[in-house]
């Protein structure tokens, strides 16, 4: 049986509301950096930025070799935009409500806000490739294997392509870093699959132990595997010299920095709240609009406000 | 109605049984449905939470306010008026210049019919790789000029721009069948005579083709814009709804309120304002088809008389 300390942090608190966990998750994608060596030592960095603030200057050098530096997800939507924009978002100090859980005032006009805006917007416009404004993650996936870009930042499974000698031809090129850090710190991604039991449930105690059974360490090793699932939340697994030897062939650092990236996100990285599907997919086609200059960025994070302070009100 | 004598009420009645499969298919799959969605519409039904037991206009009053569904329905229509303006042009040209003015080359017309077969989702994808600067083989080769294509997809009209070009790829074969048979219909004749009158081609297609033309050319019109009404998948994959909100159409709205805010009640509301706005259109279609059927019997009159 999985005790509390094995079940990585991130994953853990996603399921935290009002002080209580109410689900065990059993899968976890999170984000990652993909970066091509060669090209960016070709700008003369040895290294993957490790700041969104050094990001911009690589993307300028890189641009300066006519390179398009970045691709991300732009695409309007919770599912598109929404997922990574806020890893920019948090790394400046912003946020979307005053102090989540206990205020929900909607508060992402801010100058932290704005700066996390500023800087996905400029990344995106100035050294990103053409027509970005629309990117979504099949655009992402594709961009960095075919050489149009020379970094991405987006999930794992989505870098896992990059790295997969049979998809990518710059497979042997190409290295993985964690996502940027930022004046407030570091906000990976993070999107968590896991079970729970309903209240009104007939056999909620058979429920749990098979809840118990299926997220064990046992059962995750197996599966890790058997099949292709480097996505699992237990930290004993990770340590498994099997499944480390199997997963090294993805890139030896793969599993590790998936690691430390559950570690470093936050579990309401998308606030968990019942009404956020509607708030995330209004507040994504604002931002949208932003990075693809149809309003300001200041228009648009104020207009989120309002639009989110409108849903709640509902 | 005259008295009918001997077997005739019996092969009556044997016609009015036979319109029963029908009408119980139609019932089942189309009207018990469509009521049951107009009654949905005024509920406050969830995905996830059931039916909250409210049952009213509430719907109504939340979408008459909604800037989003006002805007949604802007979209549709440009999306629509366009689509049908170029698809209509595109496919009558094709089928005139099939029919009259190329009569070698009917064996074309299989190959011109090849978009309409093509599925939507594909239709969508090979246009939005087409559209996407990186990957799309127009750019490449409008680079080696030294011409920079602009990226349609990203700007709120290229956006819109961009599907009524792929829905006009989609479907002008549609229009264009239809045309060609219309024109199947149009006796020769008419051309010969007016060509020995001293007409030029040209004049014979805008004086006589195209008029004898129009009713086909009205049903065709309404027919794609009832189609691009529903327009989805073009959407879904090209500019999910983007840039911003530049193309959501009403319909896109509602599969976003559906399955993004799970408040199924409101989509079908969206879906339901076409409910009546179908219905109009079906009185529409009605009125029409009389209209043109009338027309049809008129100009056929009309030539018989000569």
């Amino acid at each position: 049986m999985a005790t509390k300390d094995d079940i990585l942090a991130g994953p853990l608190d996603a399921y935290l509301v009002n002080g209580e966990r109410w689900a065990l998750p059993f899968f976890a994608e999170t984000g990652m950096m993909a970066y091509r060596t060669d090209l960016l030592a070709d700008a003369g960095y040895d290294h993957a930025p490790e700041t969104w603030a050094e990001m911009l200057e690589a993307g300028a050098a890189l641009k300066a070799n006519d390179q398009a530096a970045i691709a991300m997800r732009v695409a309007p939507g919770q599912g598109f935009n929404m997922f990574v924009y806020p890893m920019i978002m948090r790394a400046y100090g912003g946020h979307f409500f005053k102090d989540y859980p206990t205020d929900l005032t909607p508060d992402m006009n801010t100058a932290e806000g704005l700066e996390g805006l500023n800087v996905y917007s400029t990344l995106m416009n100035e050294y990103g490739p053409e027509g970005i404004g629309n990117f979504n993650f099949g655009e992402v996936a594709a961009a960095i294997p075919s050489g149009q870009v020379a970094m991405i930042v987006d999930g794992t499974s989505i870098v896992a392509q990059a790295l997969d000698p049979e998809k990518s031809q710059f497979a042997d090129q190409i290295s993985i870093a964690a996502v940027p850090s930022g004046p407030a710190g570091r906000s990976p991604a993070i999107a968590v699959h896991g079970l729970g039991v309903p209240a009104d449930a007939p056999n909620a105690e058979a429920s749990f132990e098979f809840i118990e059974w299926a997220t064990s360490e046992e059962v995750l090793t197996k599966i890790a595997l058997m099949q292709a699932y480097p996505d699992f939340t237990s930290a004993s697994v990770a340590k498994n010299p099997e499944v480390i030897a199997k997963y090294e062939s993805i890139h030896p650092e793969f599993l590790n920095l998936k690691v430390q990236m559950l570690g470093d996100a936050i579990g309401h990285y998308r606030p968990l709240l019942p009404q956020w599907p509607t708030i995330d997919a209004t507040v994504g086609e604002n931002i949208n609009a932003a990075v693809n200059g149809i309003m300001s960025n200041e228009e648009a994070l104020a207009n989120s406000d309002q639009d989110i302070a409108d849903i709640l009100s509902e | 109605m005259q008295q009918i004598q001997g077997v005739q009420p019996v092969f009556q009645r044997n016609y009015n049984k036979m319109l029963y499969p029908a009408v119980i298919a139609v019932g089942m799959f189309a009207v018990v449905p469509l009521l049951g969605m107009v009654a949905l519409s005024f509920t406050d039904f969830h995905l996830i939470k059931g039916w909250g037991k409210s049952f009213g206009f509430e719907n109504f009053v939340k979408m008459a306010g909604d800037r989003r569904f006002i805007a949604s329905i802007s979209v549709m229509l440009m999306l629509s008026v366009f689509g049908v303006i170029f698809q209509v042009t595109l496919g009558t040209l094709i089928a005139v210049g099939l029919e009259k003015i190329v009569p070698k080359w009917r064996f074309m017309r299989g190959i011109f019919v090849v978009p309409f077969v093509v599925p939507a989702v594909a239709v969508a994808l090979i246009w939005l790789s087409l559209f996407t600067p990186t990957l799309s083989p127009i750019n490449a080769f409008f680079d080696i000029f030294g011409i920079t294509v602009p990226a349609f997809l990203t700007t709120e009209y290229g956006a819109i721009a961009a599907i009524v070009i792929a829905d006009t790829w989609a479907s002008y074969p549609f229009v264009m069948l239809l045309i060609l048979a219309a024109l199947q219909g149009i006796s020769g004749d008419l051309d010969e005579a007016a060509s020995i009158d001293g007409a030029t081609k040209m004049q014979i297609f805008w004086r006589i083709t195209l008029p004898l033309l129009k009713p086909a050319l009205l049903m065709v019109a309404l027919f794609r814009f009832i189609e691009t009404l529903k327009h989805f998948p073009l959407i879904f994959v090209m500019t999910n709804g983007g840039p911003g909100r530049s193309t959501q159409a009403t319909n896109y709205y509602a599969y976003i309120q559906t399955f993004c805010c799970n408040q199924v009640e409101m989509s079908v509301f969206v879906q339901s304002r076409n409910v009546p706005l179908g219905g109009a259109r079906a009185w529409l279609f009605r009125a029409e088809t009389s209209y043109i059927a009338a027309l049809n019997s008129h100009a056929g009159g009309s030539l018989c008389g000569e």
